[in-house]
């Protein structure tokens, strides 16, 4: 490549390395009075709660997440309890305290019906089976979020509290909804009370109608889908054979809470229905929600108490605010460092890698900003910061066989050649052992190893490609800046013809 | 050196593995791991205030009070933050707070019990405080880990069948000895020695521990193949040729395990305490495979090798194939 088509791609791609920098860190208010404020993409993506967050707008604080404490019925805070009792009089008043037990003893932190209690003076077995079964099928709810950072906790025994990270979104729905329990059933009629459930035979249950309830995106349209047995579908098509004439609604519902409510114009005869909301859309989070509590009242086990969230709060990042600025800082330590060692070895040769590793840094924000499942977390700084080691000792391996190379009296140009031919191979081989590890490991995986396994695969594949390819690249069109082969020698600080022949030659491994 | 490098040790580290993977297990079936980090168990006790309190400036007064109680009692907190009250049904901010303190689940309820009282007792102008004290147990979501483990095993063997294909059976074989090892041998090492983690991490440090065994063995196969290749090393014994073969990867595969450790030891020594804790720990990741690499990989790979060649020679009547030309 002659030297002036080198310089003019050389400015090309750092001019698209500023941009991609600008584009991907910056943020900048703007216009008259700072109206206006340019968001980068790691400002905008909200996806580093865990980490601590960040002010996505100079106003709204994002990171950490939200608790709430989930309530069976007939468990009271010891506050909620004196609020009552202070509200009532006489008799009533006196009536309520001898309906209540304090739990777990006169200091306990909690009231419980006294109809939970047994004579033991211990909550009954029957009610503490309850409580189980609705943990275990919150738990199921939550799990089928596959959100890293989501905790559950069983406080004082009769309740729950209940973490979600700020990453996950749509955190109020989820606190509602996941509270339903009660069994899925169907309705269809004019208005929810009045409306006509299922007609099933006394050996049937409402699992021989509906197989499933799932969350589906399709072209950024978030849907839940029902899908029916054959027996479901043509139990909807007789209910609604004359919705052309009288429209009515089909309600869904999880307990005594309505769940989605479908108006019915036109006979439904489908396998899968897909349910969305016209006026107000459904988002990912809450289409996740729905499907979740309604797929767990389907097929999960009965829960026979009702819960109520309640007590929520806004609580601080697990790893507190300052994570990310460190994570941040450590990075850069890291990437200095990797850059000090460059430098000092393969002199000017290192801005070759300085851009792989720049484009490979960015493509890897690009991802997880566009990728809706992978976050800023730890397992996903450590995967960039892996992929990131793979793709420096890939470098590193091509430099140092060129080294070999011009060492035994070969042109830098020979040298280069070679060194690529014999390293293509072996780097090739590397990462697609360890892409195959990472995608496969993260079909099977769940939250925080699933996370870790894909960014990880995805950081070896562009490691991958800057290495190949974008490393190449720029070398190629660096050493064309070099006027002969001593000068090319020294911009990458090699030292020519010091020994006779190279230490192992493995060829081209293809 | 030369005594590692011939393998006569091998015995003996395939006993200390062995060992150390065998108590992990029982251990790990018996206390499960040490996962203290993620506070399982634990004591909150929480004061929800209005926001009078704020505007009146007397947060301190209260978190004061708190310690007060606290010191009065003989109990000492972990972990002090304050929250933001929201509603739940909207995630609104209701003006309230809440300062919350972290125990250890060893805190006995009695004396939260009596610092709750004394700090009900108190009076901050005009602001409403209400003090509790809850005791929190994790739910771990159990079959995760499971799930965890068969995702590490199944991306393992698919990267093995890649490098079988190109580098040979035996390397294969080696290689997914030596992935199974260092996955086992460093979770096992997290069991026995109890070192305190987060709930599920483990499990990453299993999944690194893995991915950095596939790394530094696929090294080790290159420079192993290349050696085979070499003429010089045809006269050689299998066990030596194995030997001198993986050591002769030790510069890349060392300088691959120094920038990994490198880099977790500044992310780790860079970072909030939580996120040290998180992250130091995986430089056993990175120390594993190493060990697994020089002292168990290749002479796992030499025998299974050898009796490749020789299954080989048999089909092949005694002809090893066409001469490599020097």
């Amino acid at each position: 490549m002659g030297k002036k088509k080198s310089i003019a791609f050389l400015i090309l791609t750092t001019i698209l390395l500023i941009g991609l920098c600008f584009v991907c860190t910056v943020s900048f208010h703007y216009g008259t009075d700072n109206m206006y404020t340019f968001n980068s993409i790691v400002s905008m993506m909200g996806k580093d709660a865990v980490l601590g967050g960040t002010l996505a707008d100079g106003e709204t604080y994002v990171g950490g997440g939200y608790s709430a404490v989930y309530y069976p019925d007939g468990v009271l805070t010891v506050d909620a309890y004196e609020e009552n009792l202070a509200a009532l009089d006489g008799d009533e008043k006196t009536a309520y305290a001898a309906d209540h037990v304090r739990y777990p003893d006169e200091n306990g932190p909690l009231y419980l019906a006294k109809e939970n209690i047994g004579e033991d003076g211990k909550p009954t077995p029957e009610f503490t089976e309850g409580f189980q079964a609705g943990v275990r099928v919150l738990v199921s709810r939550l799990k089928g979020l596959k959100a890293e950072g989501v905790r559950l906790d069983v406080c004082d025994d009769y309740t729950v509290r209940v973490f979600l990270p700020d990453g996950v979104g749509s955190q109020a729905v989820i606190f509602t909804y996941f509270a339903y329990t009660g069994d899925f059933s169907m309705r269809y009629g004019t208005d929810a009370d009045s409306a006509s459930p299922l007609s099933m035979k006394s050996t049937e249950t409402v699992r021989d109608y509906v197989k499933s309830v799932k969350a589906v995106t399709r072209q950024g349209t978030s849907y839940v889908a029902v899908a029916f047995t054959a027996k479901g579908r043509k139990a909807v098509a007789d209910w609604s054979e004359g919705a052309a004439d009288s429209a009515a609604t089909l309600f869904m519902f999880v307990g005594d809470n309505q769940m989605l409510g479908l108006s019915v114009s036109s006979q439904i005869d489908q396998s899968t229905l897909y349910i969305s909301n016209p006026s107000a859309p459904f988002s990912a989070g809450t289409a996740k929600a729905i499907a979740l509590t309604m797929n767990t009242a389907l097929n999960g086990e009965s829960v026979p108490l009702t819960f109520t969230a309640d007590e929520a709060v806004k609580t601080q990042a697990q790893f507190g605010d300052l994570a990310l600025i460190l994570a941040y800082a450590a990075f850069g330590a890291a990437f200095l460092g990797m850059m000090i060692f460059f430098f000092v070895r393969y002199k000017l040769l290192a801005f070759a890698h300085l851009y792989s590793f720049l484009f490979y840094l960015f493509a890897m924000i690009l991802c997880v900003w566009a990728i809706p499942f992978l976050h800023f977390g730890l397992e996903s700084l450590i995967a960039v910061a892996l992929g990131g080691v793979i793709l420096s000792v890939s470098d590193a391996l091509a430099y140092e066989y060129a080294r070999q190379y011009v060492a035994t009296s070969k042109t830098v140009e020979t040298a280069v050649k070679m060194s690529y031919g014999r390293s293509f191979w072996q780097v090739f081989d590397l990462h697609v052992i360890l892409a195959l590890f990472g995608f496969i490991a993260y079909f099977a995986a769940m939250t925080q190893l699933a996370v870790f396994a894909f960014t990880f695969a995805l950081g070896v594949v562009f490691s991958a490609l800057c290495t190949i390819a974008v490393n190449r690249f720029h070398w190629a069109i660096m050493m064309a800046l070099a006027s002969n082969d001593a000068a090319k020698a020294r911009f990458c600080n090699f030292e020519t013809g010091t020994v006779a022949a190279p230490a192992a030659e493995g060829g081209d491994d293809k | 050196m030369k005594q590692l490098k011939s393998g006569k040790l091998f015995p003996v580290f395939v006993a200390i593995s062995a060992a150390i993977v065998i108590a992990g297990i029982v251990l790990f079936a018996l206390l499960g791991f040490n996962t203290a980090m993620d506070k399982p168990q634990s004591a909150v006790f929480e004061v929800r205030y209005d926001v009078v309190l704020e505007i009146d400036g007397k947060e301190g007064d209260l978190q004061a009070a708190c310690e007060k109680a606290f010191d009065a009692q003989g109990i000492s907190y972990l972990e002090k933050t304050t929250n933001t009250s929201v509603d739940s049904e909207t995630l609104s901010e209701t003006m309230d707070h809440v300062l919350s303190y972290t125990f250890a689940k060893s805190v006995p309820a009695e004396k939260l019990a009596a610092a709750r009282d004394a700090v009900n007792a108190e009076t901050f102008g005009d602001a409403s405080i209400h003090a509790q004290y809850h005791l929190l147990k994790q739910d771990p979501f159990g079959d995760e880990g499971w799930r965890g483990a068969i995702a590490i095993a199944v991306g393992v063997i698919a990267a093995l069948i890649y490098l079988g294909a190109r580098f040979g059976v035996s390397c294969a074989v080696a290689g997914g000895v030596c992935t199974a090892h260092d996955a086992l041998f460093t979770a096992a090492l997290f069991a026995v020695l109890r070192i305190p983690v987060f709930a599920g991490a483990p499990l990453l440090y299993a999944a690194i521990a893995a991915a950095v065994s596939l790394l530094v063995w696929t090294i080790a196969s290159i420079r192993l193949r290349e050696t085979l290749k070499s003429p010089e090393y045809a006269a050689l014994p299998a066990y030596e040729r194995a030997g001198k073969g993986v050591f002769s990867a030790a510069k890349p595969v060392l300088f691959t395990a120094l920038a990994i450790a490198a880099t977790f030891v500044l992310l780790g020594g860079i970072a909030a305490a939580g996120v040290r804790a998180f992250v130091l720990p995986m430089l056993v990741s990175v120390a594993v495979p190493l060990y697994s690499c020089f002292l168990i990989g290749p002479w796992v790979y030499a025998p299974v090798k050898r009796s490749f060649d020789r299954r080989k020679e048999k089909k092949n009547g005694g002809y090893v194939g066409k001469k490599k030309a020097d």
